[in-house]
């Protein structure tokens, strides 16, 4: 069967314009509304492809898990029916994307069978912000049931029943002293709230409909980021750190600096995910922040030392999350994993595409930085360190950006984005004034 | 119905005939996308399929590093 409303290009197409405006690194309302929509058709062919996987290999898992997931997804159709935009928004949700990622990768067996076990979760949650009513029993993982873009419930319990009416849901568990009245949940709204013991709700950023989401199970990959293998945060620590008093500066900066970069920052952002600041083996790490493929939209990064650096970690994730859909919707290179090329922000040889993903990133830093350093009634040290970083982000950029043009792994679309990034970036060069004194990298720490 | 032209025929085609590998799916319902064959469908799912670990890529900076890659454990 083929479907009409499969669309292959029409809204979706990408018009020579739209890359034009993308390559100078900011977007325009149009331009945002097809990121968003290329995002989503992204993560519903991740959600075909693991149906495909389960239907290839009936045996990769027990029946029974998989009459479950079967249970799952006829409640996610049923929510679906019920009200459209609350099951898209929770599967939208970059959570979402990095369990799809996950299972799909998930070995044959017990590693899938486990990570199918967290889509009744992301069934409820979208059944619960639809206001469909529904009966399930869910297992907590590790003494945590998290639902995507909700919140999460904290029981030593091995099941936990939600039992959803259109506005309320009640969670029970079996516990050692018998059946527990546990949390309420009320929709208002199209929003989910809780109450009760164990309940723990996902915190809005001020200002913005994205989450500090310090909950979910998902939110970071298992192995952690970086070298230092920075799990995420958990709520017992980002507690007590001023993420909200952080991101209002941040965004207030982002708005005085540059509006339309903060409407494109608000609009795609989320969550922002907090990481840890050392990991597994006792190694710490300051400035580490991370895009996660799977799910653009997310923001993952340990505190931050100012608002400023937040703001610029906000510009940095977003322009990886945006050239992840965009190469999506129209690829830029074909090139292989191959490490072959020497860039100034780090070490050792790189891949293609990851001098094409740092060029972008770092094109829009060096944006962002000169708009700082051009702001008025700025201290002079605070000027001068804000040209600093302009200085450096735009000369690594001037360094990579003909490594990308001579090479011969860029497609037609791609010469066109990386001519629009030289162009941009020669403007910069125009408009940021004398350059200051560079003796080493930017005070950044993400610049070698 | 036009089909989904793979990159080396949008490579080929120019910008004139830019198609996109990723097919909009935003107007079809779960019911649909579960039952649906279409091709250019099938064709991103045979990519995904392909190389599933390609989608727990992350890129990261800061502390120590300045990475872009795949999951420390999965390249």
């Amino acid at each position: 069967m083929t479907v009409d409303r499969v669309d292959a290009g029409g809204a979706q197409a990408l018009t020579p314009a739209a890359l034009a405006r993308l390559a100078r690194t900011r977007s325009a309302p149009a331009d945002l509304d097809l990121l968003l929509r290329g995002r989503r058709s992204r993560r519903l062919i991740l959600l075909k492809s693991l149906l495909a996987r389960l239907d290839r290999s009936a045996e990769s898992v027990p029946a029974a898990v998989r009459a479950r997931f079967e249970e799952h997804w006829r409640l996610l159709e049923r929510a679906e029916d019920h009200d459209p935009a609350a099951v898209h928004d929770t599967l939208d949700y970059p959570t979402v994307g990095i369990w799809l990622a996950r299972t799909l990768s998930a070995p044959a067996g017990l590693d899938l069978a486990c990570g199918l076990g967290h889509f009744g979760a992301v069934a409820a949650a979208a059944a619960l912000r639809a206001g469909t009513p529904f009966t399930l029993t869910l297992n907590p993982r590790g003494g945590l049931l998290a639902l995507p873009g909700i919140g999460a419930l904290a029981t030593p319990a091995p099941a936990v029943r939600l039992t959803a009416r259109a506005h309320t849901a009640h969670l029970t568990t079996d516990g050692p002293r018998g059946r527990g009245t546990g949390t309420v949940l009320l929709r208002t709204g199209g929003r989910v709230h809780g109450v009760g013991p164990g309940w723990r709700g996902l915190r809005r950023l001020p200002g913005t409909t994205a989450f500090l989401d310090d909950l979910d199970l998902h939110r970071a990959p298992p192995e952690g980021v970086g070298h230092a293998a920075l799990p995420a945060a958990p709520r017992a620590d980002t507690g007590r750190e001023p993420w909200p008093r952080l991101w209002r500066s941040a965004l207030a900066l982002l708005r005085a600096t540059d509006p339309r970069r903060a409407a494109e920052t608000t609009a795609l952002l989320r969550c922002l995910v907090p990481l840890a600041r050392s990991g597994p083996y006792g190694q710490g790490a300051r400035g580490v922040s991370a895009t996660f493929r799977a799910a653009p939209g997310a923001v993952l990064a340990t505190l931050p030392e100012t608002a400023a650096d937040l703001a610029a970690v906000l510009v940095h994730e977003t322009q990886h999350g945006k050239l992840a859909v965009l190469h999506d919707l129209l690829p830029l290179h074909h090139a292989g994993p191959y490490a072959a090329y020497r860039v100034a922000w780090r070490p050792d040889p790189r891949p293609l595409a990851g001098v094409l993903q740092g060029t972008y990133a770092h094109l829009a830093l060096a944006d962002f930085w000169g708009r700082v350093a051009g702001r008025a009634g700025l201290p002079a040290g605070a000027r001068s360190a804000a040209r600093a970083r302009h200085d450096s982000y735009r000369r690594q950029v001037a360094e990579a950006l003909p490594i990308l043009l001579e090479s011969n792994e860029l497609t037609p679309a791609g010469v066109e984005f990386a001519t629009g990034m030289r162009q941009h970036h020669a403007g910069l060069g125009r408009t940021a004034g004398p350059a200051e004194a560079i003796g080493g990298p930017s005070p950044f720490g993400d610049v070698q | 119905m036009p089909k989904l032209k793979r990159t080396a025929a949008a490579r080929s085609a120019g910008v004139a005939e830019r198609v996109p590998t990723v097919p909009d799916l935003t107007g079809i319902d779960l019911r649909t996308l579960r039952h649906t064959e279409d091709p250019r469908l099938g064709a991103a799912v045979e990519e995904v399929l392909l190389d599933p670990g390609g989608f727990e890529e992350i890129w990261y900076s800061g502390g120590d590093d300045a990475t872009g890659g795949r999951a420390p454990d999965r390249s």
